[in-house]
């Protein structure tokens, strides 16, 4: 069974988000569900630091072995910082996907968006 | 590809013993992993790995002309194959494209064995029937025999424990023998670039011997593979896939295959179109490896040096020995490296030529 954190919020593209104690700052990462289903990664491609994104919007990619899938910003607001640790070593998505496989981090827009991420119970039903 | 429910091999239930996650494939529900591809590609590559390729097609032509009735048809002149030799070899259209690569073993003085791609058992069959074939009795694959792949260096040990005591026999070669008191017949090939062999048994037999070979290798550091670790090890010997790198329309000399052409023979099926292709060549098949972790995939385009598209590519993946993007490819007869593939309008991936294989093996 694929883990899911109560206190994290969800998107239907198997992303997940977590607030942190800065106001309007948000991390970002691929949930357990969606690493087990692609299997061994090779290769993340992320976004630029500082660069505005819309939710929605492909801003990088994820690769396995086998298959390529985008990632999408779940919500609006401005890229932070990303993590340059995946580039050499993108093991952790597997291994960690709600600890040192996070992706990026962001500041967001708009708070409307964030009440509309899936909560964990929501996603648990979604991704079965 | 239809829609009908997938057919299943006499190892189903072993897969999902050891956790197996299946796909679709050829129309079979085949295992494409079970821990991970990186680590049963690891496994073969160090140690051994089982796969079970029960969905390709195991035919028998049986005879005193059998030699000669195939041999009169496929690319590769084996008129002088010994019993129990075989050779690889490709079988081409009137016009000089691929129906299939596969590989045919003497397995008897007046018998040939025959291992089709999955994908083409059924027209592979159809194509030798319209040949006249007077006394030779052709027997199409069935779903009474199972093939099992054991592959990697500690392959010899293992058949040793399960009761194989000649001395390790030349690729391409054929025994039969019996593997843990069960009858079946070895094909000293693969398709990993290991040494190894291919286990012919029947289905019925097939889980046992199954159930033996990974309980008896289990010390030897044997792992069930799946067709995921199949590919990136046959791509990194730069290995020819049937449906990529050859297909109806692809020619085996375009595709660098024509090491395996018998120019000299008398006749063979499509050999004047092939000797007109050989004369004067449109396309390629090359060899790209990406100088990231980031990998070229099947059916993107290619672009040449000066950008414009020279063609696309055929196989792609990360390899998991050279820790990069490795691609075959195939463009313009003129096209010249550097090469890069688009990963998405406006955005280039570039890709250095190397020769083939990818992963050189001290043997």
């Amino acid at each position: 069974m694929s883990e899911i954190r109560e206190n994290l919020r969800y998107t239907t593209d198997h992303e997940w988000a977590e607030k942190l104690s800065q106001p309007k700052k948000v991390k970002v990462g691929i949930t357990d569900f969606a690493q087990n289903s692609l299997g061994d990664v090779t290769f993340v491609e992320l976004p630029e630091a500082g660069k505005s994104v819309k939710k929605g919007e492909v801003i990088g990619s994820v690769e396995s072995v086998k298959a390529v899938s985008d990632i999408f910003a779940p919500l609006t607001g401005k890229i932070l910082s990303v993590n340059e640790a995946l580039n050499d070593d993108p093991s952790p998505l597997n291994t960690a996907p709600f600890e040192g496989g996070w992706l990026i981090e962001m500041e967001i827009e708009n708070e409307e968006e964030w009440n509309q991420l899936l909560s964990a119970q929501a996603y648990e039903q979604h991704a079965q | 590809m239809n829609e009908v429910s997938p057919k299943r091999t006499a190892l189903f239930e072993e897969h999902q013993k050891h956790g197996a996650r299946f796909v679709p494939f050829s129309g079979y529900e085949m295992p494409v992993q079970y821990t991970g591809i990186v680590d049963e590609h690891q496994a073969v590559r160090n140690s051994a790995g089982l796969f079970d390729v029960s969905h390709m097609g195991v035919s028998f032509f049986r005879g005193p002309n059998a030699l000669n009735f195939v041999n009169s048809i496929i690319t590769r002149d084996v008129s002088e194959l010994n019993v129990l030799q075989g050779a690889y070899t490709l079988l081409c259209h009137e016009n000089g494209g691929t129906v299939d690569d596969l590989i045919v073993y003497r397995s008897a003085e007046d018998e040939m064995l025959l291992v089709f791609n999955a994908s083409n058992k059924e027209k592979d069959f159809e194509f030798f029937s319209k040949f006249p074939h007077e006394g030779v009795e052709l027997i199409p694959a069935s779903e009474n025999l199972s093939l099992i792949a054991l592959q990697g260096p500690k392959s010899p040990q293992i058949l040793k424990a399960l009761g194989f005591n000649d001395e390790w026999p030349k690729a391409f070669e054929v025994r039969h023998t019996a593997l843990a008191e069960i009858s079946t017949t070895l094909l000293f090939t693969g398709y990993t670039g290991e040494i190894g062999c291919e286990i012919v048994v029947h289905s019925d037999k097939a889980p046992e011997l199954w159930s033996k070979m990974m309980q008896d290798g289990k010390e030897f550091g044997l792992q069930p593979c799946g067709l995921g670790a199949r590919d990136t090890l046959r791509l990194e010997m730069g290995f020819s896939l049937y449906g990529h790198e050859l297909n109806d329309q692809i020619n085996p000399v375009e595709a660098g295959l024509g090491w395996a052409i018998g120019w000299k023979k008398e006749n063979f099926h499509g050999k004047a179109a092939l000797e007109k292709i050989k004369e004067n060549k449109q396309k390629k098949i090359v060899a790209l490896k990406s100088q990231s972790r980031q990998a070229p995939r099947q059916g993107m385009k290619v672009l040449d040096s000066k950008g414009n598209t020279t063609g696309e590519i055929t196989s792609g993946s990360f390899s998991p020995g050279l820790g990069v993007g490795i691609a075959l490819a195939l463009v313009d007869q003129t096209s010249s490296t550097p090469y890069s593939a688009e990963l998405r309008p406006g955005k280039l991936l570039e890709l250095e030529q190397c020769k083939r294989p990818f992963i050189t093996k001290e043997k």
